[in-house]
Parts: structure tokens; sequence; C-alpha cells
């Protein structure tokens, strides 16, 4: 599995993004598992795993392209 | 879910200067009606197409639009309308559509540009059109029909975005789903374009804190499904990724908007998308993957400076 060090200004801290190239949602890139808690806190931020999962619903989901 | 796209008429009661189509645009003869059913035999004999976008121009307008919702209704395949729907505040016309394609597996798209009337009738050039639309959003929800209401990213109004994200949230139920797309400049949208071009880094602070806004929303409890489009990933804080839609590498083009090089704009089937990771930068990018990219004439008009890889 391919791994992406990213940072989050937003957060202030860095995430390790898991690419598994075909996940039905980015949800699973938040998952920081090799990571200590300190550094993705990403993870506290999304406490709630049913509403993040809510939220990234439309990942890959088809929609209007058009202007 | 792998898409057709339509372009079926570029006739239009509109005249959005931030229209991806060239002045002159509905002049271009319509795709005849079996040219359409032949473009979506194709698809779905060689890509496996489940889902059909309608766009144009405007379609309602297109007289053929209800015999070919008839044929894509018979072929079983979901269908989505992009459409003004200036046509929808007749509902006459529209039961008389819904009666063809039910409601189940139908979604129609109408974008409002501002909350502000006159910034919508500025920016579509016609009169009233901000009530009629609206009304006409609300003839489609009414009637049980999965409604989508989009916000194009135009540097006359990224900086009222955060308000505009207010404005969904108090105007429409949760169930209507809220995009934010990136524009398409080119055609009338790119002879406007110091009216309509913004960089990323410019009107990336403005989606951040509309985003902010739908987070807040969400945490108090509302529920919308909220999707930002044509947006590469290394231009927006990872924590705003979720929303991030990519899309486009499931979208097949089987008719094309017009440019200004007549012998493009025609059919048909596998063209090269518009949209995607095609900038120079993206070639090493670790995350190429999962990023939907951006129109390629934006990368034309601001360089390759607004992208930036991962490693």
């Amino acid at each position: 599995m391919k791994k992406v060090k990213v940072f989050s200004k937003k957060l202030d801290a860095n995430m390790t993004i898991e690419l598994d190239g075909n996940g039905p949602s980015i949800t699973n890139l938040y998952e920081d598992k090799n990571a200590d808690s300190s550094d993705c806190s990403l993870a506290t931020e999304f406490s709630d795993r049913g509403w993040e999962a809510w939220m990234n619903a439309g990942w890959n989901n088809w929609g209007a392209i058009c202007n | 879910m792998r898409t057709a796209y339509f372009s079926m008429s570029f006739d239009c009661n509109e005249k959005c200067i931030f229209c991806p189509c060239s002045e002159g645009a509905n002049t271009i003869p319509d795709i005849s009606l079996d040219e359409m059913k032949h473009c979506l035999d194709r698809a779905i004999e060689e890509t496996g197409v489940e889902h059909v976008l309608l766009s144009g121009g405007e379609p309602t307008l297109k007289k053929d639009l209800l015999p070919f919702l008839s044929y894509i209704v018979s072929k079983k395949l979901s269908i989505g309308i992009l459409s003004n729907a200036l046509k929808f505040t007749s509902e006459r016309y529209l039961d008389k559509m819904l009666e063809i394609t039910g409601t189940e597996n139908l979604e129609i798209t109408t974008a409002i540009h501002s909350h502000i009337p006159k910034k919508h009738e500025r920016l579509t050039q016609l009169k009233n059109s901000f009530a009629k639309s609206m009304q006409g959003i609300q003839n489609v929800y009414e009637r049980g029909v999965k409604t989508t209401v989009k916000y194009n990213v135009i540097n006359y109004t990224y900086r009222d975005l955060p308000a505009y994200t207010d404005w969904v949230f108090e105007s429409f139920p949760d169930d209507v789903t809220y995009l934010i797309c990136n524009i398409d400049i080119n055609g009338v949208a790119l002879k406007n374009k110091d009216m309509i071009a913004v960089e990323f880094s410019e009107s990336t602070p403005f989606v951040e804190e509309a985003l902010d806004k739908v987070i807040a929303y969400r945490k108090a409890g509302r529920r919308r499904n909220v999707k930002l489009f044509t947006t590469p990933l290394c231009t927006i804080d990872p924590y705003y990724w979720g929303f991030v839609n990519n899309q486009t590498k499931e979208t097949l083009a089987a008719l094309r908007v017009p440019t200004d090089v007549p012998e493009n704009d025609r059919l048909f089937l596998n063209i090269s998308s518009d949209t995607g990771t095609m900038f120079e930068p993206c070639r090493e990018c670790a995350m190429k993957d999962p990023c939907p990219g951006t129109w390629k004439k934006t990368g034309e008009l601001f360089g390759d400076k607004i992208l930036s890889p991962f490693q």
C-alpha cells in the first residue's frame, strides 16, 4: 500500500495518506495507522466515524461537470 | 458510476457570460435523436455506462428530449439533467417529463449563481431568471426528484461563497445536494475571463470558509451532501479533502461542447477529457490517482505554478 505524507495547515499536523487505489471513499485516506495520535489530529477531529463516512459519501460519485 | 455526458443542444434560454460554449454555438445543428440513440448504444456496449447526464445548452429546449428520455429509461439507466430549471416552472411540462422518467432514477441539477438575484441575473443576462429558477427547483423537489443546487466559482461572486452557503442551508431542505464547482473557462467564459476566471490561491480561502460553515452545520445536526468539483487536492487543505469529488475519470463525454474549432465540436465517444490530472506537476505527484485535477484551460490560463505536487 502506497503511503504519502501531507501537511494540514488547518490542523497544524502531518497526516499519512494510505492509497489503496480503488477505495470507495477518501475516508480511508484519513486512517493513519502508523502515526501516534499527536501526529494525526484528524483522527481526533473526526472522532465521529459515522459522521465522517457520511461527509465523504460524495467521493467518486457521479455529478454534473458542465458550467 | 460510469456516466455518459450528452450535450444535447447548444440552444439556451439564458445568455450566461461564463458559458463554456462559443458565441454562436446555438447555430450549430443539433444532434438528431437517432444519433443520440446510436451514441448511447455504443456507450453501453463499449463502456458499460450506467448513468446518462444530459446537458446542453439547455437540454429542456431540445424537442427530442422526451423521446430520448424514453429511450434511456428503456435501457434501464439512471438519468441526470443539468438544467437552469426555467422550463420546470411549467408544472404541465415537468409532469409530462416525469411520466416518462419517474422520480426514482432521476436527478436534476440547477446552478444558482448567486444568492443575490441581481448578481445571478447579471451572469445569466436574463431578467427574473433567479425567481424562475428557484420556482423550477421547488417544483422539481416537491415531486420527489433528487435535487441538486450548484454553485460555480466565478471571479464576480466567489467572495460571496460563505454567505451563499448560509443561504443554501436556509433555503433548501437537507436532502438537496450542494455542489461547488470550478468551471471551464472556454468559449464565452474565456472572452469574459477578467470577470469570470479566478486563481485557486484567491478562491480557496473562501471555499474553505464555506466548507467550515458546512462542517459547523453538520455538527449542529444538519445533514446535507456537499461536494467540491474539479478542485485539485494540492489547492486545498487536506482537512477538506473529504468534500472533493473525483468523478471525472468515470465520465465519458458522448458529445462535446462546441469550441471555436467547429470540426472538433461534434461527436463522439472516447474523446479525451478536458479535465483531469493532465498538468506537468501532476506527472510526479504522489496523489495523482485520487485527485480529480481540474480543467485543462485553467492550467493554460494560470500556468503550472498553481499546482504543487506531493512527494
